[in-house]
């Protein structure tokens, strides 16, 4: 998912330990309020942090393709990339390949495909694309160089046999939730055109055939909650030597807790230096816990377990729907503790808990201000004021139902009907413009210009039969 | 950059050298009658334009009894709007310069000649001017590339336009969402007044987290950029890392002067009033301009054309992420647009709805497909409308907000820095709210008609542009209203360092919002509480 989506879950995770969201909201008598919340948030980035920022330069590859900017040789990289499939199927040895981005300019891209059949690989250049990855039309390399293929003499396959227990729990769970798996498909194709490229790993198997593992570096020993435990000791222990030197500072022993004495007491004390390190640890144990929604998993047990597992698969990790509905649920329900918890401005609960004698109020109200509606009203009234209260924890729990009905389910409600009305009319013009290109295709009977027709039609904004005309 | 133009540039620099010396110079004369060097820009102001406009007086008292009448008053609206909206739009045209600064200046001239002009104006022609700065902004950000800090949430994409000769294009399509803002932002009502005043009063207690935790994801979201081409771990980590590395030694940078300079201020106290202006041109202002300078090339050809390339799905594409940012802007202190459209960007993208797909080749053997979804060309349009809309609503809207009175906010809740400088003259009372929503529709009209006729005008002038004088005359301009109005010498320096550290983020390609740190990290330290232990901490007090 999205770091975002983890960032504010991790966030909302931690709002609801009532402590935290009181010691990080400011009075306003002049005590110093806890930035405690903060931890939530970085750790629930941090395994990625660490993947992308850290992880994938030590994850050095074997084989490096770096297409040439100005004459790019697709024929060579897909020949060195069969070279190293026959390697690993011959020595047995595992092997990484990295992909190289080819940047032209400071918006310029030269797009790439890599495609893989069963026992070859398709190495074709496309449009220069700028970072918005929208192509250029009429930039595509000449036939003779645009495209090159290569044999290997070992199947490619994306699902692995060997799974451990951890794995063999995930697939039951999957199973469960999902029901049987669906046989795996063949090893899905990749662009390559902004930033950085993709590495893929290579193992051999029993079965003879070779395992394909997209970003080998990725969700391995950073996404595991042993690590995340252990990555929270630092916070634990300064959180105590801070609350320790704060309990000195207000003790009078000022020498004993030196010049940090005073901030340190302002951020913490011995009733709850251990919020810290916890709030940090559910960061990340959300982080970890989402992304094994996704298809890649993660390690969950690292050190003491090592492999990554499959994930549950019920979502995509780029799928905004889900990212979107995440990140708002996450949203409401942090200003939702926020105010159960600290400010009490929201109305609901305390109109609960004076129900339904804040009914006799209203009805009493109007029958003096609409006299027609005495009749009606008077009778609400006397009801309202005869029946006992709420029990106040009911009450209260009752608006906090309406609030979250209000603010929550129905505007979830609301998005996930719009984008499913929404969705299939996107789909629906793609596919129109798709048997476009296709007739387009036809009649021009020249791919390379063809080709670049729907770009321009797009990038122009003009209907696409008016570049069939 | 050729030897003619940095001539060009050490004779500029000369230039100026000897005129802040001419300008410095008659402080320095004891014999010399002008008012001491630490009088005040408005009071240098008073003591000569006061008298000259005594005259004005009797003419006033009759606008005073005009005003009696509702249609008096509403022509004086109207008037003040208009008055504003031209003010707002011809300033806004000059690369570089910030309405804040035109406003800090019409606030001191406001306190000279307050007698003089009737109170009910001062609120429609601060809207109005800052409205018409939402929209007509859009041509010296697009055609000059004079980023302010909000121009990174449109900056690309229309300087792409720009380059492709689409100009007209991009400046368009930034008012075309600007209007559809100001639109939402009228539509918002009901919202202002029903969700946002208590999503206010919630978040007011958790300022503080609620700015670090924005900070803390927008350092920790900053991905490596480079390849990351290398033998070894550290040569791949650094080719890498130059942009993440270059933004959070900006960041640190940014947030040190931040609390030195808000903690203990530099500038002297009668220039208070613009202390920061020298920091935020030194930020953004400079580092662009030395940039366009280095970089510059010929204007490229504008086409003008008939049409332009979205329709309304884009600006309902546009209408969510652009709204989210604007709020973010609109109701927390400091957060800009740069910063609240990463959010936004990251919260509501919805184009992998429909993914790349790879097509069968028509023939076999020959070119698998790629298909790029309509969705992918039209976020460049996407990406222009929503930056409109976010722009109105963390300008216009910052300021709207101080007009809903509500029982949980009786005095307001706007942020943003005209809000913080009108504080002192200005308070609202319930029923403005209507008035300024038909401020705003007034001054949105008449700014959508002007930005069409100077997107024109720049186009047809563009190509006789010397772009030298472009970039350099408004910098002489910003010099010398930092050397009047910043705090003189002081308010150089502070521009110079601060230049030193905007540049970091234009020359590493790092994301130039993270010198926004300088008011975040202090604004989040003193709202937590610990702004005096940090203070005592760091010597400054």
């Amino acid at each position: 998912m999205k770091g975002l989506t983890h960032f504010v879950s991790g966030v909302c995770a931690a709002s609801f330990i009532p402590q935290v969201v009181r010691m990080s909201a400011n009075s306003g008598d002049g005590s110093a309020a806890s930035f405690i919340l903060l931890l939530a948030g970085a750790y629930g980035v941090l395994p990625d942090t660490m993947d992308f920022k850290l992880g994938q330069f030590f994850s050095i590859a074997e084989t490096e393709l770096d297409p040439d900017p100005v004459k790019p040789d697709p024929q060579h990289m897909a020949d060195e990339f069969a070279r190293v499939i026959n390697e690993v199927g011959e020595t047995g040895k595992p092997q990484r390949v990295q992909f190289f981005t080819s940047q032209l300019g400071a918006n310029r891209w030269r797009q790439y495909n890599v495609v893989f059949e069963p026992r070859a690989i398709v190495i074709q250049f496309n449009e220069v694309v700028s970072t918005s990855q929208i192509p250029f039309p009429g930039t595509a390399p000449p036939p003779e160089r645009r495209m090159g293929r290569a044999e290997f003499k070992y199947e490619l396959k994306s699902r692995s046999l060997e799974h451990d227990w951890l794995n063999d729990c995930v697939r039951w769970l999957r199973q469960k939730l999902k029901g049987p798996d669906m046989p795996p498909g063949p090893v899905k194709p990749s662009t390559v055109d902004i930033f950085g490229g993709p590495q893929f790993g290579f193992r051999k198997e029993a079965d003879g055939k070779i395992y394909f593992d997209w970003l080998p570096w990725h969700r391995t020993w950073s996404h595991s909650w042993v690590l995340g435990f252990l990555l929270t000791l630092p916070v634990h222990l300064l959180a105590f030597g801070f609350a320790l030197n704060a309990n000195w500072a207000a003790a009078g022993a000022l020498s004993a807790a030196g010049k940090y004495g005073e901030l340190t007491s302002l951020l913490f004390t011995m009733n709850s230096w251990w919020l810290y390190g916890a709030v940090a640890f559910l960061g990340f144990f959300f982080h970890v816990f989402e992304d094994m929604t996704g298809h890649i998993g993660g390690a969950l047990f690292w050190p003491l377990h090592k492999p990554r597992s499959e994930g549950l698969e019920l979502f995509k990790a780029s799928d905004p729907r889900t990212n979107f509905s995440i990140m708002y649920t996450a949203l409401t329900l942090t200003l939702w503790n926020m105010d159960r918890f600290t400010t009490k401005v929201i109305a609901f609960p305390h109109w609960f808990i004076n129900f339904p004698a804040n009914i006799g109020f209203r009805a009493d109200l109007w029958s003096a201000k609409f006299p027609f509606l005495a009749g009606l009203l008077e009778p609400l009234g006397k009801w309202a004021r005869s029946v006992s209260p709420l029990n106040p924890t009911l009450a209260e729990w009752l608006g906090h139902a309406v609030t979250l009905t209000l603010f929550l389910v129905i505007p979830m409600f609301i998005y996930f009907k719009f984008i499913a009305w929404l969705k299939p009319r996107i789909v629906a013009r793609e596919r129109e413009r798709m048997e476009l290109t296709v007739q387009n295709l036809k009649v021009l009977g020249q791919s390379e210009y063809a080709e670049s027709a729907v770009p321009q039609e797009a990038a122009d904004g003009a209907d696409l039969e008016d570049v069939l005309d | 950059m050729t030897a003619k133009r940095a001539v060009f540039l050490a004779v500029i620099v000369a230039f100026l050298l000897l005129a802040a010396a001419a300008l410095a110079a008659p402080a320095t004369r004891p014999a010399t009658p002008a008012a001491p060097a630490s009088q005040s820009f408005t009071e240098r102001w008073d003591d000569g334009a006061t008298d000259l406009l005594v005259w004005w007086l009797p003419y006033k008292m009759q606008l005073d009894h005009y005003m009696l009448d509702p249609t008096g008053l509403a022509i004086m609206i109207l008037v003040g709007t208009l008055v504003g909206t031209v003010i707002g739009a011809l300033f806004c045209l000059i690369p570089s310069f910030h309405i804040y600064n035109l406003a800090g200046m019409c606030v001191m001239m406001w306190l000279v000649i307050k007698g003089l002009v009737p109170f009910a104006v001062l609120a429609p022609f601060f809207m109005g001017m800052i409205v018409a700065f939402a929209y007509i902004n859009t041509i010296p950000m697009s055609f000059f590339s004079a980023a302010d800090e909000s121009s990174g949430a449109s900056l690309l994409p229309t300087n792409d336009l720009v380059a492709r000769g689409r100009g007209w294009d991009a400046s368009i399509l930034s008012g075309i969402g600007t209007m559809a803002g100001t639109l939402i932002l009228i539509a918002l009502t009901p919202f202002a007044y029903l969700v946002i005043t208590f999503i206010h009063e919630i978040c007011g207690p958790h300022t503080h987290w609620i700015i670090g935790l924005i900070l803390v994801f927008y350092v920790m979201s900053e991905w490596p950029k480079g390849a990351g081409r290398g033998k070894t771990t550290w040569a791949k980590f650094s080719d890498a890392w130059r942009n993440v590395f270059a933004g959070v030694f900006t960041f640190i940078l940014a947030s040190i002067t931040g609390c030195i300079l808000l903690t203990k201020p530099l500038v002297p106290v009668e220039d208070a009033f613009q202390a920061i202006m020298p920091v935020f041109v030194g930020f953004f202002a400079f580092p662009s301009v030395i940039q366009a300078l280095l970089n510059q090339s010929d204007p490229p050809k504008q086409y003008l054309s008939k049409y332009v390339n979205a329709d309304f799905k884009e600006v309902g594409y546009a209408a969510l992420p652009g709204t989210i940012a604007g709020l973010m802007c609109a109701l927390f202190p400091g957060i800009t647009m740069g910063i609240s459209c990463i959010f936004s960007g990251h919260m509501c993208n919805h184009r992998s709805l429909r993914a790349l797909s790879f097509e069968k080749p028509v023939e076999p053997g020959t070119y698998v497909r790629l298909h790029t979804p309509e969705m992918y060309y039209k976020q460049e349009a996407v990406f222009i409308l929503g930056g409109g809309i976010t722009k109105i609503l963390y300008y216009v809207g910052a300021f709207l907000f101080v007009f809903v009175l509500t029982a949980i906010t009786p005095n307001g809740m706007g942020r943003g820095g005209l809000n913080i400088m009108l504080r002192p003259v200005f308070s609202p009372e319930p029923g403005d709210y209507f008035i300024m929503l038909a401020v705003i529709l007034i001054a949105s009209c008449v700014s959508l008609l002007a930005l069409i006729t100077f997107t024109k005008w720049t186009i047809q002038i563009l190509p006789r542009l010397n772009m030298n004088l472009v970039f350099i005359l408004p910098s002489i301009l910003m010099l010398f209203c930092i050397y009047w109005l910043g705090g003189g010498w002081v308010g150089l320096g502070i521009a110079a360092v601060t230049t030193c550290i905007g540049s970091i983020p234009v020359f590493y390609a790092s994301r130039r919002s993270h010198t926004m740190a300088f008011l975040l990290v202090p604004i989040a330290i003193n709202v937590a509480g610990y702004g005096d232990v940090l203070a005592r901490w760091m010597h400054l007090v």
